[in-house]
């Protein structure tokens, strides 16, 4: 017996890792066709959206029904492109009066059931990734006559610059009925739409705004209203739930009204990737960015250009101060600028920071690059300077490691932005470079009195440009009042601003949510950056499925319990159960480090109340252990041992929770262990230079890793790459001549299989 | 009354036991528990100051599982063994271990069958027999079931016994606090200044003073015949490293140092969790998680600048490094052992031709190949030229290998051994538990640390 592993995305099962800012957009699609695949088109007969927004966290729903007019059955596939940040919590659809609702699933769970039950010709409903915070599902059967109805539920914290804050979402009809309510502790006023006309009522403190579509081409709203509070108020918002430690959002906006003498001159070397990926209109659009960023430098500024590909030069040995002819030659350098070889990300980062002057003078870096590099490499250089000077990262297209340079930026204080359009370049570098001329604060730290602060993200806060925000969540330890300081500096002063933590007993689990996104983010980009580890991927599991989050590990899937098979069922039921001891905030997480082993050490752990009772583990080999609380990790753990002579099968550890209040709790944690080797079946084509080889396991049992080297020249050697088919391929270059190749399969207990395989070249 | 009782009751337990004269039984727990067992302390024998240094084992006993009122006597079943007290009186205290013959330290359940002490491990029914205890296999003991408990003294009971004849006496056993007598005036009769674990993953001599970095429980250090368990942020330990800037402490939580032996410092060079060996070359500390090599410039010490290697070699599970002599060794999970050449890395897998990619654990030889102890294909040499061949283990599934001279060390599931000069292997006899993780000479001592005690050997 042997369970499966998650593994990567697979082309049915593409999911968000995270979000990254885009120009789309927000808009609505419902492709239909027939069962013979001719267009067909479904009339969006109702639609509402509702939205409840609260301290700038809008949490929207938006249900739609879809006719089916024409005589035949239809299938479809329904689109939604959310924009800028947004995380989808939830999808639904019905059949008849029936509601599907969607649920977060490990990925291996979501694909176990997914191929089970379309292998049977049915047809669940998977959320998947389209495009930078867009999604799409497939829809079937539409039948004639049927009144579809679709229900998407979608999150994000309402970005602000200067006062203002903006909410967009799309719709499908300029009739949509569309109701929105706003919360906020400070005071709030000028609400108000470039879309729709606005009804807007106070109750109680909140505002309520009904909207209905300036014109008859209206697919998408867009609400502002304005913040009224003073400059520079510290906004600090807190969730507690008993047992637990808390959540806090914080957020410090500068105003964008600020006067000339506030915004401080910098010295700024534009960093420009010039590899041969970036030939054509890649370069060309990077080009106008960078002379478009020169033309806006004050006279007050430094510049200098680098550019890089495998090799690196500059204009200036060092940033030069800002005069007509500066400013021309430096843009002639760009323009001058043709397409080279590699891209070393390391090299041309080096030279920049090694060119900084020794002043007071705020260092910015706008690098601009389309590729990957030595990630590690790069990062080394970034951790070597500190945060001497401000990097903000600019990714080009979509072969970007944008884990990379989100956290060179993060690093040095900047911020990155992604580019997936190339046509938006030049007019996103410029919003980007009003960010970045600007700092009105800098050396931006949190701290908080009367409660402790902990696990702050992001990990390095960036300096706070005019018209910006900068926003922050931590978990908040203590059930003090608190008083949460948002201290920099300011025009060559310290400064520090103050909000005090009132228990409000005003429960906001949105909060909770969003550092979790948060922290999901965090993860993931350390998975991207130092390669995964058991420790990681379970902890994001457990936050995504907490949360409803869609990550590399999970999946959305919306199934009728109709279609599902036995097998399916089983399986559902036991992810689901897992589930709910996550999800219920005193019942939830229960991990293993490992769950396919040999006998080993691995950690046991379990997401419970920290002042729980009792927390034991009864382990099937007769061992008792009690879990101790592991404060960073916020958990109930036990390190334990699988004695060797434990046969192989699937095992139960029973974790026995007394809470605080009484209440008893059986968590179960399933572990498999297994000895037994894969057989390997391998398949080798010559091609030029060496040989394909494709491996398969049989008995469909599922790899974790493959590679192949040539016998008596174990350096020539290959990892071999997961196929959608779970089969494993790579290319071996082989010097001329019959060679013998050593093939190694292992599982995921780490069981390994060999084969030998006589080649010829 | 009651005293008297447990006099009688100690005094003819004593009488009947060679154990209980350190002449006899120089394997008694002396170092461990002197107060609480006077007699087999070497302090109270003049033999013992001219004496090499005895055989001792140490033990835990703050676990308990069971408790048991016979022939006047109190005995409890711990995971370190099995406790004899005359009735409440903590300075009469009798451990009788495996080095007494019982089958393992972790006893389980105590009966009284025929008139007879019944003590049962895992897999063994074990009675005394004069002095000593003898056992038979026996069915597995079977997995208790999950059960609320009650909590005293700060921990969850285990045990409760109470003993009418005795004045009404009520004793207590808990998780990890020990054994009590109850009342309005609870006494602890556990002896202070035991061992923090049973299961004991490293050991490590720094500034005079000898560390144990345990499996679950945190760091103790030896303090005189006694241990001192030290506050820590850490819990789970896997591998320390004495260094002139500091011992270092690698645990799951994180790489820490100490400079006081007291207080301990998280590592900022090191940004993982998951810290799983390390070692001293004496410039560069070197420490591993499953998914880096770091190398870490100390301070004071005149070694390369930190470096971080990410998945060497392409590995997602590193489990140990060595160096030596400027050779640079690791141990993976998933690639087995890799050398660090010319700023890359040489793979020793399975693919490579290796029984196996799955290494625990890697030793640097003088010749500046390297030993090294796979999950359950024995201990491998690779010699300085790349070939390699099998080494006799005590057991296939090795955990440990460590240089000793030009020797080493091998501690496996199945015992441990000194593989001489010639690599031929020693073993080690008479071990509390099959489950050596670590073998280690300090202080004038070889010390074995199992999963059930730690014995300390004199050298040899």
């Amino acid at each position: 017996m042997r369970t499966l592993l998650p593994r990567l995305a697979t082309p049915l099962l593409l999911t968000l890792a995270c979000l990254w800012p885009t120009a789309a957009r927000a808009q609505v699609s419902f492709a239909t066709r027939t069962e013979e695949g001719a267009t067909a088109t479904l009339r969006l007969a109702e639609e509402t959206l509702v939205v409840t927004i609260d301290q700038q966290f809008a949490a929207s729903t938006l249900t739609q029904a879809w006719v089916n007019e024409t005589p035949g059955r239809l299938e479809g596939r329904y689109g939604i492109a959310l924009g800028d940040g947004v995380r989808v919590h939830g999808f639904a659809y019905w059949n008849g009066e029936k509601k599907i609702i969607g649920e977060v699933f490990e990925k291996e769970v979501a694909r176990q059931v997914y191929e089970e039950v379309t292998g049977l010709g049915r047809d669940p409903g998977l959320l998947e990734r389209t495009a930078e915070g867009a999604f799409a599902f497939r829809v079937f059967p539409i039948e004639p006559g049927e009144r579809k109805r679709i229900e998407v539920s979608f999150g994000r914290r309402l970005p602000r610059a200067g006062r203002t804050v903006t909410y967009r979402a799309p719709l499908g009809t300029p009739a949509a009925r569309i109701l929105v309510e706003v919360a906020d502790d400070r005071a709030l006023g000028g609400v108000r739409s470039s879309t729709h006309e606005l009804t807007v009522a106070t109750r109680g403190g909140k505002l309520f705004v009904e909207a209905k579509a300036r014109t008859a081409d209206a697919k998408e709203l867009v609400l502002a209203y304005d913040v009224l509070a003073a400059d520079f108020t510290v906004a600090a918002t807190a969730h507690r739930v008993p047992g637990h430690d808390g959540w806090v959002a914080i957020a410090l906006a500068a105003p964008a009204d600020l006067p000339a003498a506030a915004v401080l001159p910098k010295d700024l070397t534009v960093v420009i990737d010039h590899s041969g990926s970036m030939s054509g209109e890649p370069l060309a659009q990077a080009r106008l960015a960078a002379e478009a960023v020169l033309a806006r430098a004050r006279d007050a500024d430094r510049v200098n250009v680098v550019i890089f590909d495998d090799g690196v030069e500059s204009l200036y040995p060092v940033p030069r101060a800002v005069t007509a002819e500066v400013r021309a030659e430096a843009i002639a350098y760009v323009r001058r600028i043709t397409e080279g070889g590699g891209t070393d990300i390391a090299g041309a980062l080096d030279r920049a920071l090694a060119s900084q002057l020794v002043d007071d003078r705020p260092d910015v870096i706008l690098f601009l690059t389309d590729g990957q590099s030595d990630t590690q490499a790069a990062l080394a250089v970034a951790r070597k300077q500190g945060q001497a000077a401000r990097i903000f990262t600019v990714g080009i297209g979509p072969g970007v490691e944008k884990p990379l340079l989100s956290r060179l930026a993060a690093m040095a204080r900047g911020r990155f932005t992604y580019i997936e359009n190339l046509g938006t370049i030049e007019e996103r570098v410029a919003r980007l470079y009003q960010q970045i001329e600007s700092p009105v604060l800098i050396d931006v730290a949190v701290h908080a009195d009367g409660a402790r602060l902990e696990r702050v993200y992001p990990r390095t806060l960036p300096d706070l440009a005019r018209g910006e925000e900068v926003v922050i969540y931590g978990r908040l330890v203590g059930d003090g009042a608190g008083k949460i300081t948002l201290t920099g500096r300011a025009g060559g002063r310290e400064v520090a601003y103050a909000a005090s933590l009132v228990p409000t007993g005003k429960p906001r689990p949105w909060v909770g949510r969003m550092w979790a996104e948060s922290r999901v983010d965090d993860l993931l980009e350390e998975v991207a950056l130092a390669g995964e580890t058991e420790e990681l991927k379970n902890e994001t599991i457990e936050l995504a499925l907490a949360y409803n989050l869609v990550t590399p590990y999970t999946s959305f899937l919306a199934i009728p319990a109709e279609e599902l098979t036995d097998g399916a069922r089983e399986v559902l039921a036991s992810a689901r159960d897992r589930k709910r001891q996550i999800r219920e905030a005193h019942k939830d997480a229960i991990a293993l480090s490992r769950d396919e082993m040999p006998p080993g050490d691995p950690v046991l752990e379990l997401r419970a109340p920290k002042n729980a009772r009792q927390v034991t583990a009864t382990f099937p080999f007769g061992l008792v252990e009690d879990l101790t609380w592991d404060e960073s990790r916020e958990r109930w753990r036990v390190r334990f041992l699988v004695p060797k002579d434990v046969v192989d099968g699937v095992y139960e550890a029973k974790v026995l929770v007394v809470h605080a209040d009484g209440e008893v709790e059986l968590a179960t944690a399933r572990y498999t262990i297994d000895s037994m080797a894969p057989d390997l079946e391998a398949l080798a084509t010559t091609v030029a230079g060496g040989v394909t080889i494709r491996v398969t396991a049989r008995d469909g049992l599922v790899l974790g890793s493959v590679v192949a080297a040539v016998v008596g020249m174990p350096s020539l050697r290959i990892d071999l790459v997961r196929q959608d088919d779970g089969s494993w391929i790579g290319v071996l270059l082989l010097p001329v001549g019959r060679h013998e190749v050593r093939i190694v399969g292992a599982d995921g207990a780490r069981n390994e299989g060999e084969l030998m395989l006589a080649v010829e070249r | 009354m009651r005293a008297a009782l447990a006099l009688l009751a100690f005094a003819s337990l004593a009488a009947a036991h060679p154990a209980a004269h350190p002449a006899a039984h120089p394997a008694a727990h002396p170092a461990a528990h002197p107060a609480a067992h006077p007699a087999a302390h070497p302090a109270a024998h003049p033999a013992a100051h001219t004496a090499p240094p005895a055989r001792e084992l140490h033990t835990r006993t703050t676990d308990v599982e069971a408790l048991a009122w016979h022939d006047g006597t109190l005995y409890v079943a711990t995971r370190g063994g099995l406790e004899a007290y005359a009735a409440g009186d903590r300075s009469q205290r009798r451990l009788f271990t495996t080095e007494d013959g019982l089958a393992a330290n972790a006893v389980r359940a105590l009966s009284v069958e025929d008139g007879q002490l019944v003590a049962r491990t895992d897999r063994a029914r074990c009675v005394p027999d004069g002095a000593r205890f003898v056992c038979e296999p026996a069915a597995k003991w079977p997995t208790p079931v999950p059960a609320i408990s009650e909590f005293a003294h700060g921990a969850r009971v285990t045990a409760r016994l109470d003993v009418p004849g005795l004045g009404g006496a009520r004793f207590v056993g808990t998780a990890g606090a020990g054994v009590f007598l109850d009342g309005p005036s609870p006494t602890r009769l556990t002896p202070d200044g035991q061992i923090c674990s049973n299961h004991i993953m490293a050991v490590e001599a720094w500034r005079g003073r000898v560390y144990f970095a345990s499996f679950a429980e945190g760091l103790c250090v030896r303090d005189g015949a006694t241990f001192v368990t030290l506050a820590t942020p850490f819990g789970m330990v896997n591998d320390l490293a004495a260094t002139p800037a500091g011992l270092y402490v690698a645990a799951t939580e994180g790489l820490f140092v100490t400079t006081d032996g007291v207080s301990f410092a998280p590592v900022s060079a090191v940004s993982s969790r998951g810290v799983n060996d390390l070692a001293f070359d004496g410039k560069n500390l070197y420490a591993t998680t499953p998914g880096a090599l770091f190398r870490i410039k100390l301070p004071g010490v005149s070694g390369k600048r930190d470096r971080a290697y990410w998945r060497p070699g392409g590995t997602r599970a590193l489990q140990a490094v060595d160096v030596r002599g400027g050779k640079v060794w690791l141990a993976s999970e998933d690639r087995g052992a890799l050398r660090l050449e010319r700023g890359g890395w040489t793979i020793f897998d399975r693919a490579a031709g290796l029984p196996t990619s799955w290494a625990l654990d890697v030793t640097v030889l003088p010749d500046g190949g390297a030993l090294v102890a796979t999950l359950r294909d024995g201990v491998i040499r690779i010699a300085a030229d790349g070939t390699t061949a099998s080494v006799a283990a005590p057991d296939p599934w090795t955990l440990h290998v460590s240089a000793d001279g030009n020797g080493a060390f091998i501690g496996a599931q199945g015992g441990a051994a000194r593989l001489g000069d010639d690599l031929a292997p020693d073993a080690f006899a008479a071990l509390p538990d099959p489950n050596v993780h670590a073998v280690r000479r300090a202080a004038g001592r070889i010390w074995l640390a199992t999963e059930g005690g730690l014995l300390a050997l004199p050298a040899r």
